[in-house]
């Protein structure tokens, strides 16, 4: 495929799952209470996913967005016909990868981004959600996508979920996913479950099985969900939320596992901070640094390396197509640690130019090789 | 005074509120229910709380040991301060240490004194606007006989609380009216479930600008409004990381992309002690949001959000903010201020503004963030 005869690897492209995967796919024990797509579908591009008895997510069409949504895509409803009429299959997935010159994507939920993202019932009580539940929720999705990718599973590639609601769980899922389903990574939601913080030694075991499994673990923000609030509490404005909340999980991720130590514990771990900009970093390192170094953090823990080189040795961002200040994270930290993705289909996709759009960044063209093919791989170990 | 002969306003000197002041100082209906001092050993580590709405994080009691650990080398820096219990000299002294000239001075233990949510939200756990609005005036109060010591050079920013906007901008105009005040200091959390660009607020932004003085946002310390730290609480590296630069960043947005400066044209925002390198991206993403995704559905603005930010909005560079040549070549150096941060922990003093000279910035540039830009954002 190729674009223009260069290589690319969408390290974050996106699946439209079936309002009826869950009740497929999951444990029979819980069908009657797994998440299913509502059942009215007011927009093609715009699904939705509910739980039976529990508050998931705020329905897109309940809120202010939905109008705002809509009028924004629709300049874009001509490419997506073929998608919308096979229901977001995998041929209509590798039939956009072919519009765009993308030769390998790997996959990620839209609505598995909506559904781990309440706490454990351990935690909230009964507005949460029962550990065996979430690690049944998750283990559906990875069967259904083990499906989905079956047109071609060498453009195709899996990302497992997880549910960090039960560790030894999440440990024996990515196992099987890896090694049974052929996945290349799992990915979890950025939000804290029972307020334990990614650097937290409760999750050792899985930074242990991805080191050893060698598989990197991608963070990716979410819709507005029950947990930690990376929108800040701004709900009404959809482009004041996301300004915020799909940069800020990963973020913070990045800051608890760069200066938490676990990457000293696990050395080889690689962890992905996707769909979250890339621009933040020299700042938002610098200013980690600066708290380790000179003020209280040297007190709070020890760290063998710098974060920031913690950062630059262990992590992977992802530039937007249109992030000019992209040149500000190569000034700092090189040109190593940045993958792509084209976030197709999302709304704030720009398919079915991202590539396009990316390759007029001001970049090198070492880079953006790079960036298009080689981070990524080194991000999934392929 | 000057710095070797360089002019240095501190655009945000804190101070250290006496643990009395609100006994002193509160009007006598709400004696009952003032906040109380809680004196440490520690001349740097006690706090001032609200008796029954105490919104102290039990988790920041982590913090406490590597705090000290951290202040230890300092306590000769700030001998002379305790010594005067942080009085109106000691400030003066700190000032004349650094080769500040003129500083505009915000609180410490208030900081997290109004970070409640209103009884109309929360019940009994919550403020009631007039109570919320005397405790800011018991404090602004205190702070006009604090700066009595020389009214040229501690310059002070108005307490506010903005439980109730109308009550908010009676006080700002009397603080600056008749207390010569050149600021309102507002903490960023959200009160009353409104975020900064809710039309409520308004009152309260066109006396600002009636008043000319700026609206300045700056980072709290853990309170029970809008949860900042991202659940960071175990080290104060990671809460700090985020809680003081998010606020002022949320309140960024909202003014900058929620059409406040539309109604607003000549107000200026303060975005204080939280870096200044993040603007690149977030405004480069913010511009976006606003004109190629959902913003242009949402709202109507005359600019994009980038070009209100530079015509109305001030950021704050911290000492050791090497990133900031990025920001000067994004955005120009004419959106800069500096401060010493003095007395809190995370302050070089009093090697502040010498930490200062060894950012990668020009002359001219220096100039400019140490005295213009902050003349300039506080009107004088």
């Amino acid at each position: 495929m190729a674009y223009k005869g260069l290589k690319v690897m969408d390290s974050d492209m996106h699946v439209m799952e079936p309002g009826d995967l869950w009740t497929r796919y999951i444990d029979p024990r819980y069908r009657s209470a797994a998440p299913a797509g509502p059942k009215e579908v007011h927009h093609p591009r715009l699904h939705g996913v509910e739980m039976p008895g529990k508050q998931l997510t705020s329905p897109l069409v309940g809120l202010k967005w939905f109008g705002p949504l809509v009028q924004h895509m629709e300049p874009q409803m001509a490419d997506y016909t073929v998608a919308v009429e096979r229901n977001w299959d995998g041929v209509s997935q590798l039939h956009a990868m072919d519009r765009e010159g993308i030769d390998i994507a790997f996959q990620y939920p839209t609505k598995g981004l909506a559904v781990l993202g309440i706490d454990s019932v351990e935690f909230v009580g009964e507005r949460g959600i029962e550990p065996a539940f979430a690690v049944a929720i998750a283990r559906a999705y990875n069967d259904w996508m083990r499906d989905f990718c079956s047109p071609d599973p060498r453009r195709l590639i899996g990302v497992a979920m997880v549910a960090p609601h039960d560790v030894d769980a999440a440990v024996a899922e990515t196992r099987r996913c890896v090694k049974e389903l052929g996945f290349k990574g799992i990915f979890l939601l950025p939000g804290l479950i029972k307020g334990r913080p990614w650097h937290h030694p409760d999750y050792d075991p899985l930074w242990a099985e991805c080191e050893r499994l060698d598989i990197p673990v991608g963070f990716h923000g979410g819709v507005p969900d029950q947990l930690t609030d990376f929108g800040l509490g701004l709900t009404e404005s959809l482009m004041m939320r996301h300004t915020f909340s799909h940069c800020l999980g990963p973020m913070s991720a990045g800051v608890s596992l760069c200066s938490g130590g676990v990457f000293d514990r696990f050395p080889k771990l690689r962890v992905g901070l996707l769909e979250a900009n890339c621009s933040w970093a020299p700042w938002l390192l610098g200013r980690l640094d600066d708290h380790y170094l000179d003020y209280t953090g040297r007190f709070e823990i020890k760290l063998s390396k710098k974060p920031s080189e913690f950062f630059k040795s262990n992590c992977f961002v992802s530039v937007e197509p249109e992030e000019h200040a992209v040149k500000n994270f190569v000034e700092w930290f090189g040109d190593d640690n940045v993958v792509f993705s084209t976030d197709y289909p999302h709304p704030d996709s720009r398919f079915p130019h991202a590539v396009e759009l990316f390759m007029k960044l001001p970049l090198s063209g070492t880079a953006k090789r790079k960036f298009l093919w080689d981070n990524c791989a080194r991000l999934y170990g392929i | 005074m000057s710095y070797k002969g360089i002019p240095v306003m501190d655009s945000d000197m804190h101070l250290m509120e006496p643990y009395d002041l609100w006994d002193r100082y509160i009007d006598s209906g709400f004696k009952e229910g003032a906040p109380q001092g809680h004196p440490a050993e520690h001349p740097r580590l006690g706090f001032i709380s609200l008796p029954g709405k105490e919104n102290f994080n039990p988790e920041a009691i982590n913090w406490f040991e590597p705090l000290k650990a951290h202040m230890e080398p300092q306590t000769t820096a700030y001998a002379f301060a305790v010594e005067r219990s942080w009085d109106c000299f000691s400030q003066l002294q700190a000032m004349d240490q650094e080769g500040v000239d003129v500083s505009i001075n915000y609180p410490t233990r208030a900081l997290t004194i109004l970070g409640t949510d209103s009884t109309e939200q929360i019940g009994a756990r919550g403020l009631e606007a007039r109570f919320a609005a005397a405790i800011a005036r018991a404090y602004n109060d205190w702070l006009f006989d604090f700066c009595g010591a020389d009214r040229k050079r501690l310059l002070a920013a108005a307490l506010i609380a903005p439980h109730d906007p109308g009550l908010a901008a009676q006080e700002a105009r009397r603080c600056v009216k008749e207390l010569g005040f050149k600021a309102i200091f507002l903490a960023p959390g959200i009160v009353n479930k409104r975020p900064w660009y809710h039309p409520a607020y308004d009152p309260l932004w066109a006396e600002c600008e009636k008043l000319d003085v700026p609206v300045v946002f700056h980072g709290t310390g853990p309170d029970s409004l809008t949860d900042f730290s991202l659940g960071l609480m175990q080290y104060l590296m990671m809460q700090h990381q985020f809680l003081h630069v998010l606020g002022p960043m949320m309140a960024a947005v909202c003014f900058c992309a929620g059409g406040v400066f539309e109604r607003f044209p000549r107000l200026r925002l303060g975005l204080l002690e939280a870096n200044c390198s993040w603007a690149p991206w977030f405004f480069g993403r913010l511009d976006d949001h606003y004109v190629d995704y959902i913003g242009k559905f949402e709202v109507k603005l005359s600019k994009k959000p980038s070009e209100y930010f530079l015509t109305n909005c001030y950021v704050s560079v911290e000492a050791e903010e090497r990133t900031i040549s990025q920001y000067v070549e994004w955005f120009g150096d004419d959106n800069v201020v500096f401060s010493t941060d003095y007395p809190h922990p995370d302050s070089r003093f009093p090697r502040s503004v010498e930490t200062f000279f060894k950012l990668p910035l020009s002359q001219a540039s220096q100039r400019k963030v140490l005295w213009d830009n902050c003349a300039r954002l506080y009107g004088l």
